[in-house]
């Protein structure tokens, strides 16, 4: 398949994996396809979301879609680094003499699903979140890298906060996204009990390998960006910091502080994506607007101004982009 | 290019072209409009054909800057298709890659022309905005406004010409006239002493004229104060119209009061007929078993015609025409003998009659003088009737001595009556071009006193008018503001 063609089936592929998923995944469609953008793009999300809602069974469901190893690493206040990412251990060989071995641990997979990072200790989720960045680990002066693609799905539960170590946001920001998984409707909720009594396995078939999506990345990077729409990213991105010589209003008003650079390269390298997902060439406002919220929302703190006008951060991002001109 | 994007973009230039020439023609418009009110209202002064070029210059020179500044690019065009149609920048985005190679680049350019061609060129409208239908109104109504306003109307009153010069061979004609006029008063039957203050008024015109530079404005000048000149000469000369202002009471004796109406007319034979009623009426009175009441008949004669003449400042003591009466009432007073007093009154009236008229004769000379000499210089000059105020002899209050003006807006123009100075009639309205109200087309005398005493005062402090006569034009408008004065 040449190129083109394969730009061409960039949408049908993607439209076959949603399709897949939702025969395990009932309804949050948003998070779905922010969540496959953000593999196909190579960043990796945070996920937040009430006990039960399905964030374990999305990555198990892609993994399968995906034909990918998956592996879920249940973050505890006593979970080692080592835990994480694997240690040396003695083994005796056939012929008896003890050998140090390095045993891979979990994170040792291409899609990976973290769950409550914020109960590990800030040296455990350092550990996790330097693979997340380098794609390798080094142990004992050996570095051992990560098969690609990699793809880390970090999860934190909104409640019971205490006892918690909230990542801080310097880590918060390797994240490309931060996505909400909300409490499902009803109908979703009936549909989910109605599925799961049937089977509680996943049914999803393989649609894409991990070559294919290494390929969909390459194909992504050659979307081209109009120049007004890039400027108006990164115009977006620079509206979030209050102390810049002419800040935006609301920046001013609501935010404490405003995100990284890296916020920018999420906006551009995700809009590529998504525009090829919904069967785009190029990239649009619409696509820059759509994954403002998910890529700016862990990376800005809102002040006090905000929660006395009761605006969530969602509500302070949509002000900042009334606010940016095209 | 792809072939669609031409259809849009032909049609965006079409636009660009009617919003150019909407904009020009305002601008041009503007231009014009504001030169040529501008000029209207005097602010500047631009002659309209220059007005008119500078309007079609701007026209053309903002249509060609224009042109470059709204002709649209490949870019704007796009834009407005993404918009308009909702493409999210493909459109934009393939002009912005044209020319570049890529599947992708190639992909999105397929898929841009392939949407551009589903896209109906009817559906693309149009864009103007509220400048565009504001700014071409707004010209508008200016130009007209500047057409429709009337011209400054300070203009039409007042407008520098240049000055008139006569030519020599006028300038002669004219001083060969005046030496006519000169040559009349000297074969004329009045005094020697009032033809030399003729003959020098005339001669000083003929200074004037030839001093003039014969320039039409300073000779016509130079007329009206002759005339002026003569008429005050022949005021002071004649004593006709202050005396009978004096004499005349209250209706209280109608030989008196016609006495006095016809000696400020001059009519010699109705004076001659009422001096004799006025001897019947008094041999009538007379009754002789009443010498009281013959003294008293006598007495308010001699009242009425001489003392209050006596009494008031106005007429000289030297004046023939006031001893002429006051010989006749002195001559009546001795008239006590009761034997023969109708005798006696027929003697004065014998005596004096002659005096009487003779004076008024004499005065009536000057006075067919006087008018000769008004009416020649002002043919000649064309000088339009002037005259200040005359009294009008219903309104004179005898108790008090002083002169009342009646204003009124009629205009008497009976030579007999036009006296100049003062005189019995209507009150004559003033008129000056300095402050002529051309709405009205008249004025008050009020308003015009100013000017002609400042006038007359610039004439005397230039010389043009003997010095001899300056205290006498004083006293003369010293009285008419206080008459003003009082009427206001």
């Amino acid at each position: 398949m040449n190129n083109i063609e394969q730009v061409k089936e960039f949408s049908v592929l993607i439209n076959k994996i949603k399709e897949e998923i939702s025969k395990d995944v009932v309804g949050q469609i948003d998070v779905v396809d922010n969540v496959i953008t953000a593999i196909i793009a190579g960043g990796n999300v945070l996920l937040e979301g009430v006990p039960g809602v399905g964030k374990t069974r999305l990555v198990r469901s892609l993994s399968k879609i995906l034909n990918l190893p998956f592996s879920r690493i249940q973050f505890t206040p006593d979970l080692m680094p080592s835990d994480v990412t694997g240690t040396n251990i003695i083994e005796k060989d056939e012929n008896g003499r003890m050998n140090q071995v390095f045993q891979k641990g979990p994170i040792f997979a291409n899609l990976v699903l973290g769950d409550e990072v914020n109960r590990a200790t800030p040296k455990t989720q350092s550990a996790m979140l330097e693979v997340m960045q380098e794609h390798k680990v080094t142990v004992s002066n050996v570095t051992y890298k990560i098969d690609e693609p990699f793809f880390v799905l970090a999860t934190q539960n909104p409640v019971e906060q205490d006892g918690t170590y909230p990542l801080p946001e310097a880590q918060m920001d390797r994240f490309m996204f931060k996505l909400i998984m909300e409490f499902p409707s009803i109908t979703e909720l009936t549909s989910i009990v109605n599925m799961t009594q049937v089977t509680m396995d996943e049914t999803a078939n393989a649609v894409i390998d991990g070559p294919t999506i290494l390929q969909m990345r390459e194909i992504a990077k050659s979307v081209p960006v109009l120049d007004e729409v890039l400027v108006y990213a990164m115009n977006l991105v620079t509206n979030t910091h209050p102390e810049i010589a002419n800040p935006s209003d609301t920046a001013k008003k609501y935010i404490k502080y405003g995100a990284s650079p890296r916020a920018g390269q999420a906006l551009i390298t995700a809009a590529k994506v998504r525009a090829l997902m919904n069967g785009n060439y190029n990239v649009s406002y619409d696509d820059i607007n759509a994954l403002a919220y998910p890529v700016l929302r862990h990376r800005i703190k809102t002040n006090y101004n905000a929660i006395n006008d009761r605006l969530s951060i969602d509500d302070v991002i949509g002000l900042l982009i009334k606010e940016t001109k095209r | 290019m792809d072939t669609n994007f031409s259809k849009f973009k032909k049609k965006v230039f079409i636009e660009s072209i009617i919003k150019n020439c909407l904009i020009s023609l305002s601008l041009g418009i503007l231009s014009f409009s504001i030169l040529f009110l501008l000029d209207k209202l005097e602010i500047i002064s631009f002659d309209i054909l220059l007005s008119v070029l500078i309007g079609v210059g701007v026209l053309f020179v903002s249509f060609v800057a224009l042109f470059f500044i709204l002709k649209p690019r490949n870019m704007n065009v796009a834009k407005r298709i993404d918009n308009q149609f909702d493409l999210n920048e493909k459109v934009q985005t393939m002009i912005a890659f044209e020319g570049q190679d890529g599947d992708i680049i190639s992909l999105q350019r397929e898929d841009a022309k392939e949407r551009l061609s589903k896209l109906s060129i009817k559906n693309f409208s149009m864009k103007f905005n509220f400048l565009h239908l504001i700014i071409p109104i707004v010209a508008l109504a200016l130009c007209i406004t500047s057409i429709t306003i009337p011209a400054s109307a300070k203009s039409n009153i007042i407008e520098e010409k240049p000055p008139v010069i006569y030519d020599e061979d006028d300038v002669e004609w004219y001083i060969i006239k005046i030496q006519n006029l000169i040559e009349y008063v000297n074969s004329s039957e009045i005094a020697e002493e009032l033809k030399s203050d003729y003959v020098a008024e005339l001669n000083l015109l003929i200074d004037n004229i030839e001093a003039s530079d014969r320039v039409q404005s300073v000779i016509y000048d130079a007329a009206v104060v002759t005339v002026t000149q003569i008429e005050i000469i022949t005021d002071i000369e004649n004593s006709n119209n202050e005396i009978a202002a004096i004499i005349r009471p209250d209706a209280f004796d109608a030989n008196i009061v016609s006495f006095s109406q016809n000696l400020v007319s001059l009519d010699i034979d109705t004076i001659t007929e009422i001096l004799n009623n006025m001897r019947s009426q008094l041999q009538v009175q007379y009754d002789p078993q009443n010498p009281d009441g013959q003294e008293e008949a006598l007495q308010k004669f001699y009242s009425i015609m001489v003392s209050r003449i006596r009494e008031s400042d106005k007429v000289s003591n030297d004046d023939p025409l006031y001893i002429a009466l006051k010989n006749l009432g002195d001559a009546l007073l001795k008239c006590n003998n009761a034997a023969s007093v109708h005798p006696a009154i027929q003697e004065v009236f014998n005596e004096y009659d002659d005096e009487i008229i003779l004076e008024i004769m004499k005065q009536k000379k000057v006075q067919d003088v006087n008018d000769y000499l008004v009416l020649e210089l002002s043919l000649l000059f064309n000088i339009e009737e002037e005259s200040g105020p005359i009294i009008d002899d219903n309104v004179i209050d005898n108790t008090d001595d002083s002169l009342t003006f009646d204003e009124t807006t009629e205009s008497d123009t009976n030579p007999n009556n036009n006296q100049g100075g003062m005189g019995t009639g209507d009150v004559l309205m003033g008129s000056d071009e300095l402050v002529f109200d051309p709405e009205e087309g008249s004025t008050k005398y009020q308003n015009v006193i100013d000017d002609y005493y400042k006038n007359i005062m610039a004439k005397f402090d230039e010389g043009l008018i003997d010095e001899k006569y300056r205290e006498l034009v004083e006293k003369y408008y010293n009285e008419l503001y206080g008459a003003a004065e009082n009427n206001e």
